[in-house]
């Protein structure tokens, strides 16, 4: 059994290839990533992990970085 | 600090960098070159590769002191001054090359660069030439075709 989808006639849309319209900018390099956005006051943040697998945390030293 | 002069995209920038920037950190935060994205920072996905005096390059493995003297081609520079269309991104785009378009601008600069070096590539050669770029989306079939389409192309705008 051979089921082949009919496209309707008439139909501009069904069974009709479609270009997306959000590829031009995709493409440019003109996307505003999450990581583009700068905002006044931006701060960032790391994570660090601990080397030690079960442990207590006893206290931080802001001072080192 | 280091005093370079790079030019973007055919525009020359003079600044001063600490010596370890890297090349992609000075396009994103000095100069506001954002269309080349930071992947993974570690050279394995090939996002943001650009150009380097027209060789295919991941620029978060290059210092920004190492393209001094240098052109760099992004993804922003690489359609005509008019907004016409690389014909590498004109065939992404007809062949439905990229779904979230992420990988898309070190996709689209590999390409340029594999087919500056082998006009007629095969689609094993088209694979392996790619294969420093990785897509998440797994849209690697539509991407191979459109770079085999963009060399046809491109084949035929030299001959014309």
């Amino acid at each position: 059994m051979t089921i082949a989808p009919e496209r309707p006639a008439g139909s501009l849309e069904v069974g009709a290839p479609r270009r997306r319209k959000e590829d031009a900018r995709l493409i440019t390099g003109r996307t505003n990533w999450t990581d583009n956005i700068v905002l006044p006051g931006l701060l960032h943040m790391a994570i660090l992990r601990s080397p030690i697998a079960h442990g207590r945390l006893t206290h931080i030293d802001a001072a080192r970085r | 600090m280091a005093s370079v002069s790079i030019t973007v995209d055919g525009v020359r920038y003079d600044d001063d960098v600490a010596p370890r920037t890297l090349l992609v950190h000075h396009l994103r935060n000095a100069l506001g070159k954002v269309g080349t994205v930071v992947g993974c920072d570690t050279s394995n996905c090939g996002a943001c590769t650009v150009l380097l005096d027209g060789v295919s390059v991941k620029s978060c493995s290059v210092l920004a002191v190492q393209a001094d003297g240098s052109e760099v081609t992004t993804i922003e520079g690489l359609a005509a001054p008019d907004g016409t269309l690389h014909p590498v991104q004109q065939a992404f785009h007809e062949r439905h090359a990229l779904q979230c378009g992420f990988c898309t601008p070190g996709m689209i600069l590999s390409a340029v660069d594999l087919l500056r070096e082998n006009p007629d590539p095969s689609e094993v050669e088209i694979r392996e030439g790619i294969e420093g770029n990785l897509c998440r989306c797994t849209g690697y079939q539509n991407i191979v075709s459109a770079v085999k389409d963009a060399a046809t192309a491109m084949r035929a705008g030299v001959a014309s």
